[in-house]
């Protein structure tokens, strides 16, 4: 078992093999070995941990994916996510979020591809304000700024 | 030691201590920071990577940090990759991939996107090339291989011979290199096929698409001595090339040619058609299992198809088996497959048979299509060919392009991965193109989605098509091409199977005796 201490001082003890998952405690426990100390996760909310932990859990037992991938061999990328995890992902926005720099800290590549996936989903096929309105984004360029930018973007959307 | 208030926040900032006070502090100046800007960029860029063009121009413009993120070079870099298969074929990138900025990847990907006929740039340049080789070309032994700077020239004498055309002479002279020596005996036909895609050739393409390693094989018909039978000599040859363009040292040349496998083949071997294939450790060509010693074999019967295994002994088996159909072209696949292609009087035929059957069995016929005309704008008497059919490999697919005196155009994709399981050959339609003007003196050249037409030296078009969806839209815009003039004399002997390459975009027509060169470059940017 290993012992996670959340930002907010909560102990949570998991199977090594759940938690593996994540490269970085991965790492570390190859690092240190066997240790009785917790591993303070300072940038992880307990709320959030349980989150990673479920997803975790949930993919316990599968194959590990490949630490490194050349960008350039990643051919067909789609926005295709398993049910599964389009579930999982069905919460708030700032749930969403923190999952995604969760996943990002504890170095989860395939929880990291899904959330940012999930976010990418959220804007496709909207509109610039829609796109403003769903993320709460203030407009920040001036009328001068929005005209260049349409005049650059003109080509390509009146095909 | 004093420090005022607002100095101390600042340095509290710029040291990132207090991140959250400052999260909190940005929220109040200013008002609706939304949570999604939590994420840091890196974040935010891999976001952005996951939509296409459209979506990705739209995020531009929802407010300054997403705008520069979509600026982002591995943004688009993503862009570019997800819809690889989407582009027209074949496209140019400004730069190699590796030294492609966003800017210019954006700009590719946005004009390869936009529909229309757009804009294609030419360069052209003709070349006169006084033939260095000791014998007489073969019309259908002249290949131009992948990256449009390599002729492979083969002679009635059997010798093989490689041409740079980037390297002629100050009066455009060329100066051919012999690949492989001319075959002694008494010589009647010669063949040759070129492997640079299977595994075993272990291709070597070079930045820019130029090919510096692949297989040769060689198939030639021969008497030991008058009056007796003719014999075939099938070779296999491991060509590589030096490249090195650097510095503008220029050191191009013929590194070594090494020949991997020499086999007789007691049946006579025809050598009249180009149709021969080599891919991988298997050879086809066309051969006659019954010679007249008397007279040559080319006359006559239709002969056999022989696929021989060249490599791996002790197991040098050949099958050969008998279609009642004289080939054009052949190309062996992936799979243990054969596509053959055939034209009589007005159809097309493209067979793909499975050869991986025992020894002395016939393989299996797996699809046969036959094309016949679809439209007949006025009625011709005779269904005539325009451009004998050049596959385009992409992956490991082979894109077939024909055309016919209608304008009628034929693109196929034949699948090799998918043989194993289904048998599949997409149609992707025919669609009419535009006849050339003035009509009888053309000579189309294709690639995939692109032709270039050659009326006369004056008048040397290129055009291109797309496909939307099912269907080949018929969008043929035409440039004329400034070809010089001056270096054409006589065209009546213009060989009129142009070679394309749908790496470098390059069209080229010869003629015969090879004294003329005439390249056209397309460029899609």
């Amino acid at each position: 078992m290993v012992l996670l201490l959340t930002s907010d001082n909560e102990m949570f003890s998991v199977a090594e093999d759940v938690i593996k998952r994540s490269a970085y405690i991965k790492n570390m426990l190859e690092d240190v070995g066997e240790s009785d100390l917790p591993i303070p996760l300072p940038n992880v909310e307990s709320n959030v941990l349980v989150k990673i932990l479920e997803y975790c859990e949930h993919y316990r037992g599968e194959p590990l994916p490949a630490s490194d991938v050349d960008p350039a061999e990643i051919g067909d990328r789609s926005l295709d996510i398993a049910d599964w995890d389009q579930k999982y992902m069905a919460v708030d926005q700032e749930m969403l979020f923190e999952i995604i720099l969760a996943a990002n800290y504890l170095d989860i590549k395939s929880l990291l591809d899904v959330g940012c996936k999930t976010v990418a989903k959220m804007m496709k096929g909207k509109s610039s304000e829609e796109i403003r309105t769903l993320f709460n984004i203030a407009n920040d360029f001036t009328p001068e700024e929005e005209a260049q930018i349409r005049k650059e973007n003109a080509w390509a959307e009146c095909r | 030691m004093l420090v005022e208030v607002p100095a101390m926040l600042k340095l509290a900032f710029s040291l990132g201590v207090s991140s959250r006070f400052g999260a909190l502090l940005s929220q109040f100046t200013f008002r609706s920071r939304a949570s999604l800007f939590v994420l840091p960029d890196e974040i935010l860029s891999e976001i952005v990577a996951e939509l296409d063009l459209h979506n990705v121009l739209t995020v531009r413009r929802v407010c300054k940090i997403l705008g520069e993120i979509s600026h982002l070079r591995m943004v688009w870099l993503q862009v570019f990759l997800k819809r690889l298969d989407t582009y027209p074929r074949p496209f140019f990138l400004p730069k190699s991939l590796k030294h492609c900025t966003a800017r210019g990847l954006e700009d590719a990907i946005r004009s390869w996107q936009a529909k229309g006929p757009g804009t294609i740039r030419t360069q052209t340049s003709a070349a006169s090339v006084l033939w260095g080789g000791p014998s007489q070309v073969k019309e259908s032994s002249i290949h131009l291989l992948p990256g449009g700077r390599w002729m492979i020239v083969g002679c009635r004498d059997g010798s093989v011979w490689y041409l740079d055309l980037e390297k002629l002479g100050n009066s455009g002279e060329g100066t051919p290199a012999l690949l492989t020596p001319a075959c002694p005996g008494l010589l009647e036909g010669f063949s040759l096929a070129i492997d640079y895609s299977s595994p075993e050739a272990n291709p070597t393409l070079l930045d820019e698409f130029h090919l510096a390693s692949f297989n040769l094989a060689t198939i030639t018909s021969y008497q030991d001595k008058p009056n007796s039978f003719y014999k075939g000599v099938v070779k296999v040859w491991h060509i590589k090339v030096t490249f090195d363009d650097h510095d503008g040292l220029n050191a191009v040349g013929l590194e070594t040619s090494e020949c991997l496998y020499s086999c007789r083949d007691d049946n006579a071997v025809h050598t009249d058609s180009p149709a021969c294939a080599l891919y991988g450790i298997q050879v086809a060509y066309l051969s006659y299992l019954h010679p007249n010693p008397a007279s040559t074999p080319s006359t006559g019967a239709v002969p056999d198809v022989t696929i021989r295994k060249w490599s791996s002994p002790p197991y040098s088996g050949s099958i050969s088996f008998h279609e009642p159909h004289y080939y054009d072209y052949m190309a062996l696949m992936p799979n243990q497959r054969l596509l053959l292609v055939s034209r009589h009087v007005d159809t097309f035929r493209l067979i793909s048979v499975r050869y991986d059957v025992p020894e002395n069995e016939k393989p299996v016929l797996e699809i046969s299509v036959v094309i016949a005309p679809q439209d007949m704008p006025t009625p011709a008497p005779t269904f005539d060919i325009e451009a004998i059919p050049q596959p385009v490999c992409f992956g490991k697919d082979i894109h077939l392009t024909f055309t016919n005196n209608y304008g009628e155009l034929y693109t196929f994709r034949v699948p090799s991965e998918g043989c194993m399981i289904a048998p599949a050959l997409d149609r992707f339609g025919c669609t009419l193109i535009p006849p050339a003007q003035p009509a009888g003196t053309r000579c189309r050249a294709f690639g995939y989605s692109r032709f270039v037409e050659f009326n006369t030296p004056e008048d040397v078009r290129v055009g291109h098509y797309t496909r939307d969806g099912e269907s080949i839209q018929s969008r043929v815009a035409y440039s004329k091409v400034d070809i010089p003039t001056e270096t054409f004399g006589e065209l009546a002997d213009l060989i009129r199977r142009p070679f394309f390459d749908q790496y470098s975009n390059t069209a080229v027509w010869v003629n015969q005796p090879l004294s003329h060169i005439c390249i056209v470059r397309m460029c899609s940017l």
